[in-house]
């Protein structure tokens, strides 16, 4: 018996890594998946790591005497109006940027995804109560019911992530109902439901692990937009606060010295190209690599 | 009328099994085609030095299970292989012409002008965004050049030869406005503009119900006579290659192994394969069967994997009379010397008639399922399970339509009994569409009924509360047709099958792990497919595991729906029997769905023919089909193909109505070739007892006795 389980343990590894490599090899051949990564890679890198060498008071520190000086061996990326440093508010700025990112898309997905996944599966009156509250969200232009949220709860940075959050549930909440509709149809899902599992169980179990490659792909590139919107805010003076290194703070600080100083727009600006590139790139690698016929392969590990 | 085809494929039999056909006859030569596939896994031989010759005006049938590289073959034939396929030799000759040598302008100028084709799925050909008449006309315009208006009265004379009514008119619809029948004559309408030479026809009735099969291979054969083209005919239904071709071709695994003309080649089989999937089918007139009628004889294991060479017969594995000289090359398709006409590939054909497939019948009992007391598997009088009519209507009407009026329902299921006895399987029949599914699924409650009661047991199923319902779900389980989409892909083997007992509390952990590997033992797999995932697993394997699932809870009533008919001959025969062998084993009570009727009357003691919501003729297995007094049963028995003693085959008009808009009086009416007059019409027939069955027709009727010529019948 101890030998059988032994054996069960080792072909269950064989089976997951031969899933695996599957992905992995698919994924590698997969060059915008690969250059995505290495973009975002970088980013976290920056993100996670840069702090334990740049403190927010070095990045915050002024030096009025040396405002507005180019990029030099001083200063890489030169100096902005109050004479901080533009590299180490860049290297700050990529922690804050990941953030947005995440908590807006994670408040998205939270809400979004069980949303759309009750309507797909529960369908009728319930799919239509959700679905049409979603359109009518979606109908809003994004900035416009994120300006909102930030005018009721008030400008700061959490503020504006959880206003773009809200703005992006309608997308998460269509693409998993779409997927979780044409994956009830299936007969394992019936074959389920004729043992006697709990629709929840069904709808969990069953249904949403067989759903996940296009959500997966919406959050990937939502990220990107995500990171987007969060500049635009700052940008209008709603999000991110003085004296926050963020991005999009950065390039509304730099619009009246756009003519004397550009490099204080165009280190940030290019910093949110890279993310939103990245990510971007990583979305649609991603994509490929998990094709509706491959779809099967995904996702030994989330078990 | 359908005795004519019949003579002449006799006589075409004849000349071509005269050696010394006239060259000039001879319209397409194959030979030595290779063709393989570049896979990650490796090169894929799928066409493997394949030879075949097409007279002019001859079907030639070429048959295989899934995977034997039939579609390959036609496809290389055409050129229609693309990358990462590759076409790395042979010689296909088409009137003289090497197919293989043409230029980009003269190939397109050969498939536009010489050949056509027609695919298995009549639905996803078609352009849904142009309408038909436009899609056929510009075939012909590309064909034969001619003028938009001339290709557009070509193209309803098209329509019209195919078999579209009211042509004309029809011409200005969409696909969607067509039944699949009525797509696939459109599609043969567009194959046919060209009037071409060769006609490739790929599974083309595979997706039809059997009536509509018969209408489609009608036209196929009244088209080969007009127009003297020849056809292809890529099939796995050896009933339908003996309805329809004069030759065949059957293939394994990338090779031809036996060719000649149909008669004599399903009479008298020459390879061991062809014998043994002649003896997999199970065919309704079958006199001469297994001694044992409940096990068909099978051919074990499955089709080799194509990657790499073979050093050996290729079917030398699954062979039952397979020797040393099998085993060390594949032998070429040579001529049969005594039998002119006929060509096969075995070292030992002489000796086919020794080899004898059998069924090593195994016993599939479950530890656990010896201490019950629950008096399974007795007979009593009481049926197991009773449907009372059971009702499903669907309302597919909007808000709008509710407000406006009472629409009509989707009535699906319009009120059926049905009853089931200990340890017996009854099958229910009938075309697709008809609510064979529907009920199956009102019955076992995974959808709710309208109206009606389902009694297990003596237990209400249709008034159980959700926990009693759930404790109820352990007696009554389900199989599915598509095995592949009935698995979660996410699972593993052992996760699926172990599932149920976790859900149900059924044993210990460790009682579990050991029902497990018991399951997957008695459904003819190993523990070692307990890790896999279902898409490492084969069509047939898939199905076990299916089953296996269902066991797991230890019910008493299975609902078989469609089991096997997405399956291989060899292995719906394999399934076939592994479920036999379970009824008798744990005294399984089977609800079988199929519109396949050998299979019905192979499996099952009981049979309800099923039309338009309505049960219109059941009672005991022989007592239905043997003979069919209801016109509808009738002519679906009629309608199964290659059937020696389809004289005078009934094929039915048009299709199953709109279940939303039912014919008054007798549903059937409309379509029945019997109908008597204004009565069938007027009157819901009610039910007649006859020789222990019971049937829903007026020609039951005392007054209208005189009107059944019994003759023809009996």
């Amino acid at each position: 018996m101890a030998a059988e389980s032994a054996d069960a343990a080792r072909w269950l590894t064989d089976a997951r890594r031969r899933k695996l490599a599957d992905l992995f090899g698919r994924y590698r051949s997969n060059s915008k998946a690969v250059a995505g990564t290495i973009l975002i890679g970088l980013l976290i890198v920056v993100g996670v790591f840069g702090p334990l060498f740049v403190s927010l008071e070095q990045a915050n520190a002024l030096d009025v005497a040396n405002r507005f000086q180019p990029p030099g061996p001083a200063h890489p990326m030169g100096t902005d109006h109050l004479g901080r440093d533009v590299l180490l508010r860049i290297v700050l700025g990529a922690r804050i940027s990941l953030y947005i990112g995440g908590l807006s898309v994670g408040i998205a997905t939270a809400a979004g995804v069980p949303l759309g996944a009750v309507a797909g599966y529960v369908g009728g009156n319930v799919d239509d109560t959700i679905m049409r509250t979603m359109d009518i969200l979606m109908s809003f232009p994004p900035i416009l019911l994120a300006l909102t949220v930030v005018a009721v709860l008030g400008p700061s940075l959490t503020n504006a992530m959880i206003a773009i959050g809200v703005t992006y549930v309608p997308y998460f909440a269509r693409v998993t109902r779409s997927e979780v509709v044409s994956v009830v149809e299936e007969d394992f899902v019936e074959a389920a439901r004729a043992l006697g599992e709990r629709d929840s169980r069904v709808l969990f179990w069953e249904v949403l692990p067989n759903a996940a490659a296009p959500i997966i792909v919406q959050a990937s590139i939502s990220l990107a937009f995500a990171i987007l919107a969060a500049a635009g805010l700052s940008f209008l003076g709603l999000g991110a606060q003085p004296p926050q290194p963020s991005w999009g703070l950065m390039i509304r600080q730099s619009k009246q010295y756009l003519a004397q100083a550009p490099w204080m727009a165009i280190f940030p600006g290019l910093g949110i190209a890279t993310t939103v590139l990245g990510f971007n790139l990583l979305g649609d690698g991603i994509r490929d690599v998990l094709d509706p016929t491959m779809s099967a392969e995904l996702g030994a590990e989330n078990e | 009328m359908s005795n004519e085809p019949a003579y002449t494929r006799r006589r075409s039999d004849e000349s071509t099994a005269s050696a010394g056909t006239p060259p000039d006859d001879r319209l397409l030569t194959v030979s030595d085609l290779t063709t393989v596939f570049h896979t990650e896994e490796g090169i894929v031989n799928a066409v493997d030095g394949v030879d075949f010759h097409l007279d002019r005006g001859e079907i030639l049938g070429l048959v295989g299970e899934s995977g034997a590289g039939k579609s390959a073959t036609a496809r290389s034939v055409l050129r229609l292989i693309d990358d990462p396929g590759e076409i790395v030799g042979g010689r296909v000759d088409f009137e003289g012409t090497d197919v293989r040598s043409l230029s980009d302008e003269g190939l397109r100028e050969f498939r536009a002008s010489n050949t056509g084709m027609v695919f298995q799925d009549p639905t996803t050909t078609l352009n849904p965004t142009m309408t038909v008449g436009r899609q056929v006309a510009e075939a012909v315009q590309t064909a034969r050049g001619l003028s938009r208006s001339a290709a557009k009265r070509e193209a309803v004379d098209l329509l019209d030869r195919v078999g579209i009514p009211d042509a004309a008119a029809r011409a200005n619809d969409y696909p969607h406005e067509f039944s699949g029948g009525q797509k696939q004559r459109v599609i043969v309408a567009i194959a046919i503009a060209s009037e071409p030479d060769l006609l490739v026809a790929d599974e083309p009735t595979t997706a039809l119900d059997v009536t509509i099969q018969a209408q489609i291979l009608e036209l196929l054969d009244d088209l080969r006579e007009d127009l003297g083209m020849s056809i292809l005919f890529i099939t796995h239904d050896l009933g339908v290659v003996r309805e329809i071709c004069d030759r065949v071709a059957v293939m394994y695994a990338g090779s031809v192994v036996e060719s000649g003309p149909a008669e004599s080649l399903f009479s008298d089989p020459r390879h061991p394969y062809t014998k043994g999937l002649l003896a997999s089918i199970n065919s309704v007139d079958d006199g001469t069967g297994p001694a044992d009628r409940d096990r068909l004889n099978v051919i074990e294991g499955q089709m080799p994997d194509l990657t790499g060479t073979t050093d050996a017969c290729k079917y030398a594995d699954r062979c039952p009379g397979a020797t040393e000289e099998c085993r060390e090359a594949h032998p070429d398709l040579e001529p049969v010397p005594t039998d002119p006409g006929r060509s096969v590939a075995c070292y030992r054909h002489e000796h086919v008639g020794e080899m004898a497939y059998e069924y090593d019948h195994e016993s599939r009992s479950l530890s656990w399922q010896t201490d019950r007391a629950d008096g399974r598997g007795d007979a009593g009088d009481e049926p197991v399970v009773e449907t009372e009519g059971l009702v499903k209507h669907f309302d597919t009407s909007g808000p709008i339509e509710r407000f406006l009026g009472d629409p009509e329902p989707v009535r699906a299921v319009d009120g059926i009994d049905i009853e089931i006895d200990a340890g017996s399987t009854v099958g229910l029949v009938g075309e697709s569409g008809c609510g064979k599914s529907t009920a199956a699924r009102a019955l076992l409650r995974l959808i709710e009924p309208t109206d009606g009661s389902v009694t297990y047991r003596e237990t209400d199923v249709t008034a159980a509360g959700s926990d009693e319902l759930r404790s109820l779900r352990r007696d009554l389980q389900i199989v599915f047709q598509d095995p592949q989409s009935s698995l979660n892909p996410r699972r593993t083997v052992r996760q699926i099958v172990r599932r149920p007992m976790d859900l149900h509390g059924i044993g210990s952990q460790g009682d579990r792990a050991d029902r497990v590997a018991e399951l997957i033992d008695a459904v003819g797999l190993d523990t070692s497919h307990l890790e896999r995932y279902p898409h490492e697993l084969s069509g047939g394997q898939q199905q076990r595991v299916g089953i296996a699932r269902a066991l797991a809870v230890n019910p008493e009533v299975i609902v078989l729906d469609e089991p096997v008919s997405g399956l291989d001959v060899s292995v719906q025969a394999q399934i076939l029997n592994l479920l036999a062998d379970l009824q008798e084993e744990l005294d399984l009570v089977y609800l079988l769905i199929s519109h396949d009727l050998s299979v019905v009357e192979h499996v099952c003691d009981r049979v309800a023919v099923m039309y338009l919501g309505q049960i219109v003729e059941h009672g005991p297995t022989e007592a239905v089909f043997d003979p069919p007094y209801h016109p509808y049963t009738e002519s679906l028995l009629s309608a199964i193909p290659g059937l020696e003693q389809n004289e005078e085959r009934i094929v039915l008009e048009g299709n199953v109505p709109d279940p939303s808009n039912v014919p008054s009086g007798c549903r059937f009416h409309p379509r029945c070739p019997r109908k008597i007059g204004e009565v069938c019409e007027r009157e819901d027939p009610t039910d007649h007892a006859v020789d222990g069955e019971t049937i829903g027709c007026h020609l039951m009727r005392e007054e209208y006795a005189d009107e059944v010529d019994w003759g023809s019948v009996d």
